[in-house]
C-alpha cells in the first residue's frame, strides 16, 4: 500500500533524504507540496570507482512526491512551463534581421496546454561564424523548430537558441507550399520541384 | 407487477392519489427560523470533491449545507502579451469571486460588485503565500470561483421593524454581523475549496490553505443593558456560524481566518465586530481561536477531497507506485 | 499583486535586515510606534456637512466630503438590514496626476491590492468595502450609526461619503484615508428637525447652523472609527508602514479600532490582513501570521491608538467651527 500525502505533510527530516522534485524544506523537516505518491529512489552510485567510498560517505536516497495522472495528455502538461535548458519544439510566426519569433508548443516531449512565446536572436542560431548568420538563411514562418531555452528572458519572450548540431530545422515547407527534406545541415530539398532552400536544419536523428 | 403496457393515449394520472400542497397562511404568523441542532463548536457537514471539470487545470466543488460554490483554477500560463507587467520572477496570481445572479434572493447581475471584488482580494491574500510561486516565473494562475448557491441575507428574520410613531427605531430584530457571518462562511468555503482545487491542479504549495469562520455571541439582554457585552463570561462562540443566531443571543464579532494547519500560520485574516481590550487581546484570542479550530475541521475534510481523487487514478491506472528500490512507505510524522 | 516600489531586490534585503535587527532600525528612524506627522484640518468644504483634509509626507493627501441627504424610507413600516445599509455610501476615487488614473486598478495600501493584480478595472471598491465595514461594525454592541440617521417615521438621512485621493503613490497608507474619514465624520453635522418626529410628512429643518446636531455625540462612544496598519518584520512590528516598510515586510494588518471611553481605551472593531511585498525575507520562510505574532501586531495598535484617536479627535474639535 502505497501512501499518499498532501501539501505540508512532514515526510522525514532533512538529514535522512536528499530532497527531490514535489517536497519543499521548512523548520529542517522535508515537506511534501503536491497531493501524490512518495518516491524514494536509493542513489545510484554515480561513481563507479569504489563501492567502500560510497558507503563511507553514506548518500541518502533521494526523496520526492508525484501526482499521478489518469491518462498522458494535457493533464500531464497542466503545469508544464519551459526552463532553461529544455529542449523545445516551436513554430517560427515572424522574422526579421535581428531574431526569429517563435511560438513553443512542445516543452520537453510534453505538448503544453497554451503557446509560449520565444525568440531565436541572430547570434543564436549556430554555434560557429556567428556573425555571419543571416535569419532569413535559417528560418521562414512557419518552420517547426527543435530549439533549447537559454534564458527566461524579458517579460513576454523566451530566449531560444539553436546553436547545435541536433537543434534547428526539422519540418519546413519550401516557398511553393512542399513539404522539403533536409540535405545538409544548411539545405533542404523540396520534394516535389526539387528547388533547394536555405535553412539552419536540424541534425535528423 | 402486471406487465400491462402503459396507456399512451390518456393523460395517465399517477397510480396513487395526489395531495394539493398546503401552504401556510401568513396570518398563522411568521414562520419561525428554524435553528440547528448543532453543538457550537461543530462545523457543519463539508462535500468536497476534485476534479469535476475537465477542461481546466484543476478543480472542486464543495457544498456546505446550502452553499454551492465551485472553483477552477487555470494555468500556469503564460502572461498576456499585450501586458505592460514587467518581468515576473514568480507566478502571478489572480482570483476571481463572483455569485451567479441567482445564488441569492436579492438577483445579483453580472458585473461583479464592491463585495464579490472584496472577497476576491481576500482570496487572494489567502492563498497567495502558500502557493510556491517561484517555481513558475513568468506566468499566471488563475482562481475562479462562482457561487452557485449562498445562504441568504434577505428574509423574514433579517428584518427591521420600525414601530409608528416612535423617533427611535425599535429593534425587533437588529442583527448587523449577519451580512459579515453570511459573507464569512462563503469565503472560508471559496478558501478551502480553492486549496482543493490548486492541490488538484498539481500546482505546489507550501500547505493547503483551509477556512475558517467563528462569530462570538451575547445574551440579547446584555446589549441592551449598561454594559453592552463587556462582560467576558456569558459569551457564546460559534464555529461555522448558520445565518440563523443561537435563540436569544446577538452577535458580536465574527472572524474569518485562512489557516495553515501544518505550518500554525494565518495567511488571512478578517475580523468585524466589536472585539473589546479590556483585558488585551484576549477576546480577540478566543475568537481566532475558535475560528483556528473551525479551519482545522475544515482541514480533514480538506486533506481527504484532495486524496480521494488521486487514489482514484492510481487505483484506476492500476500503477504501482513508481519506485526503484525497497519499501517505499515512509513514516508520517505529521 | 503586492504594491510595486521602485527598490531592488538588494535595497529590499538590506531593509529587512535592518528591520528585524533588535532593536530595528527604520529606514527615517522611527521608534517601530512612532506615527508619522500629518496635518489635518476639517470643516473647510463650505457645501458639505462635513469635511477633513490629511495630508502625509510620503503618502499624499486624500480629502474627504460628508453629504447628508434627506431620502425616504424604502419601505414605511420595516427597512431590512440591506436597506439600511444603503443608508450610508461610501466612494473612493484616486484624482488623476499620480501614478494611476481613477480606476486603474490600483489597491488602497493593499487593503483592495489583489484587485490590481487581475489586471481588470477594479476601481477601488476594496477600499470603499473596508471603510463602511469599519463604520458598520461600531454598531456591533447593540449601538449603531444607523440609528442615528433616522430622522422620523418614514425618513432618515442618507449620507454619502466621498474620498478623494490626489496621491503621487500607488499604494497610499490606510492610515491617510481613514484618519481623513475619521475626521470628517467627526465634523459632520445635521440640521436640526423643527418637524414633529411622529408625521409622515416631509420633515423641515432650521437654517440655525448654531444648533445642528453632531452626528458623532463628542462626549458619547464609540467615536468613529480609525483604522491603523501594522507590519511585522522578523519579530518586530512597525506601525504606520511607509511603502518601502510594506514591501519588504512578511506581514501586515489593518486594525481598525473604535474608542471606547474618554482614558482613551479602544475597542477593536475588525481587523483585515494587509497585502505586503514579502520583499527582504527568506524563501519558504513565513507565509502566514502565527498567533503569537498577531497578539504582538493587534496589541501594538491597541496600544497606540488610543492616543492617536484621541489626538485626531481634539484636534477635529478645535479646529471645529463652533470651538
Amino acid at each position: 500500500m502505497t501512501s499518499l500525502v498532501v501539501p505540508g505533510q512532514p515526510l522525514g527530516p532533512v538529514s535522512a533524504y536528499i530532497p527531490g522534485p514535489g517536497v519543499h524544506i521548512f523548520n529542517g523537516q522535508i515537506v511534501a507540496s503536491l497531493v501524490g505518491q512518495v518516491v524514494t529512489s536509493p542513489q545510484t552510485s554515480s561513481t563507479p570507482s569504489s563501492a567502500a567510498t560510497a558507503a563511507a560517505t553514506k548518500i541518502p536516497p533521494t526523496i520526492s512526491v508525484q501526482k499521478p495522472v489518469l491518462t498522458t495528455d494535457e493533464e500531464t502538461n497542466a503545469t508544464l512551463l519551459p526552463e532553461v535548458s529544455s529542449t523545445v519544439l516551436c513554430r517560427i510566426t515572424r522574422i526579421n534581421a535581428r531574431q526569429a519569433t517563435a511560438s513553443i508548443f512542445v516543452v520537453n516531449n510534453h505538448i503544453c496546454g497554451d503557446e509560449f512565446q520565444g525568440v531565436i536572436r541572430v547570434q543564436d542560431v549556430r554555434l560557429t561564424e556567428v556573425d555571419k548568420v543571416k535569419i532569413f538563411n535559417s528560418f521562414r514562418p512557419g518552420d517547426i523548430v527543435r530549439a533549447r531555452v537559454i534564458s527566461l528572458g524579458d517579460q513576454s519572450n523566451y530566449y531560444l537558441s539553436t546553436a547545435s548540431n541536433e537543434l534547428g530545422v526539422i519540418m519546413a515547407d519550401s516557398e511553393m507550399g512542399d513539404p522539403m527534406y533536409p540535405i545538409n545541415w544548411k539545405e533542404m530539398k523540396s520534394t516535389r520541384t526539387g528547388v533547394v532552400e536555405e535553412r539552419k536544419v536540424a541534425k535528423p536523428f | 407487477m402486471a406487465a400491462k403496457a402503459p396507456d399512451r393515449r390518456r393523460n395517465n394520472p399517477p397510480s396513487h392519489g395526489t395531495t394539493p400542497p398546503v401552504f401556510l397562511s401568513s396570518s398563522s404568523g411568521p414562520v419561525k427560523p428554524k435553528q440547528s441542532s448543532r453543538p457550537p463548536d461543530e462545523i457543519r457537514k463539508i462535500f468536497l470533491r476534485t476534479g469535476l471539470i475537465s477542461s481546466v487545470t484543476g478543480s472542486s466543488f464543495l457544498e456546505i449545507a446550502p452553499l454551492k460554490l465551485s472553483v477552477s483554477v487555470l494555468g500556469p500560463r503564460p502572461l498576456p502579451r499585450t501586458s505592460s507587467t514587467p518581468f515576473a520572477a514568480q507566478a502571478i496570481l489572480t482570483t476571481e469571486v463572483k455569485f451567479a445572479p441567482f445564488a441569492s434572493t436579492v438577483r445579483r447581475g453580472y458585473i461583479r460588485d464592491s463585495s464579490e471584488r472584496d472577497l476576491g482580494s481576500r482570496l487572494y491574500q489567502a492563498l497567495v503565500g502558500a502557493i510556491r510561486r517561484e517555481l513558475y516565473p513568468k506566468s499566471r494562475i488563475e482562481v475562479v470561483v462562482t457561487i452557485l448557491d449562498s445562504e441568504d441575507e434577505g428574509d423574514d428574520v433579517n428584518t427591521v421593524y420600525i414601530e409608528e410613531g416612535k423617533t427611535t427605531v425599535e429593534t425587533k430584530f437588529w442583527d448587523a454581523g449577519r451580512s459579515e457571518r453570511a459573507l464569512g462562511v462563503v469565503l472560508a468555503g471559496c478558501i478551502t475549496a480553492a486549496s482543493a482545487a490548486l492541490a488538484d491542479a498539481g500546482i505546489e504549495m507550501f500547505d493547503m490553505v483551509s477556512g475558517g469562520v467563528a462569530t462570538s455571541f451575547v445574551d440579547e439582554v446584555s446589549l441592551k443593558g449598561k454594559d453592552r457585552g463587556d462582560a467576558v463570561s456569558n459569551k457564546l462562540y460559534v464555529r461555522d456560524p448558520a445565518i440563523v443566531p443561537p435563540e436569544g443571543k446577538a452577535p458580536l464579532a465574527t472572524c474569518v481566518l485562512g489557516y495553515m494547519a501544518a505550518r500554525d500560520e494565518i495567511s488571512e485574516l478578517w475580523i468585524s465586530g466589536k472585539v473589546g481590550t479590556k483585558n488585551g487581546t484576549a477576546e480577540m484570542d478566543e475568537l481566532v481561536d475558535e475560528a483556528i479550530a473551525a479551519a482545522r475541521s475544515a482541514r480533514g475534510v480538506l486533506n481527504e477531497a484532495s486524496k480521494e481523487r488521486v487514489k482514484f487514478i492510481v487505483d484506476k491506472s492500476g500503477t504501482a507506485p513508481p519506485t526503484e528500490g525497497g519499501t517505499t512507505d515512509v513514516e508520517m510524522s505529521g | 499583486m503586492p504594491p510595486p516600489t521602485p527598490l531592488s531586490p538588494p535595497e529590499l534585503s538590506y531593509l529587512y535586515a535592518s528591520l528585524s535587527l533588535s532593536p530595528p532600525i527604520r529606514l527615517d528612524l522611527r521608534t517601530p510606534t512612532q506615527f508619522r506627522p500629518l496635518v489635518a484640518e476639517c470643516s473647510f468644504l463650505p457645501h458639505c456637512n462635513g469635511s477633513a483634509r490629511v495630508c502625509m509626507a510620503e503618502a499624499g493627501e486624500c480629502i474627504v466630503g460628508i453629504k447628508a441627504e434627506l431620502e425616504k424610507d424604502a419601505t414605511t413600516k420595516y427597512a431590512t438590514v440591506i436597506e439600511r445599509e444603503k443608508w450610508i455610501e461610501v466612494s473612493v476615487e484616486v484624482a488623476g496626476g499620480g501614478v494611476s488614473g481613477p480606476g486603474s486598478g490600483v489597491g488602497i495600501g493593499g487593503i483592495s491590492g489583489a484587485g490590481g493584480a487581475t489586471g481588470r478595472d477594479e476601481g477601488d471598491g476594496g477600499a470603499a468595502v473596508w471603510l463602511k465595514e469599519g463604520l458598520l461594525a461600531g454598531g456591533a454592541g447593540g449601538w449603531s450609526i444607523l440609528d442615528r440617521l433616522v430622522i422620523s417615521s418614514g425618513w432618515h438621512w442618507k449620507i454619502y461619503i466621498d474620498v478623494l485621493l490626489l496621491t503621487p503613490t500607488s499604494h497610499p497608507s490606510p492610515l491617510l484615508i481613514s484618519a481623513a474619514v475619521n475626521m470628517a465624520l467627526d465634523s459632520t453635522y445635521l440640521p436640526k428637525l423643527t418637524s414633529p418626529h411622529d408625521v409622515d410628512d416631509i420633515p423641515t429643518f432650521s437654517d440655525d447652523w448654531a444648533i445642528s446636531a453632531p452626528l458623532y455625540e463628542p462626549t458619547t462612544f464609540p467615536r468613529p472609527p480609525m483604522s491603523l496598519p501594522v507590519v511585522a518584520v522578523g519579530d518586530n512590528v512597525f506601525l504606520d508602514p511607509s511603502v518601502a516598510e510594506v514591501a519588504a515586510a512578511e506581514a501586515g494588518l489593518v486594525v481598525t479600532l473604535s474608542l471606547s471611553d474618554s482614558q482613551g481605551n479602544c475597542d477593536i472593531v475588525g481587523i483585515r490582513s494587509m497585502e505586503v511585498g514579502r520583499g527582504g525575507g527568506k524563501e519558504g520562510d513565513r507565509k502566514g501570521i502565527n498567533r503569537t505574532l498577531l497578539r504582538q501586531m493587534v496589541n501594538a495598535c491597541v496600544k497606540e491608538a488610543g492616543e492617536v484617536i484621541k489626538g485626531l479627535g481634539e484636534t477635529t474639535h478645535k479646529q471645529m467651527f463652533r470651538a
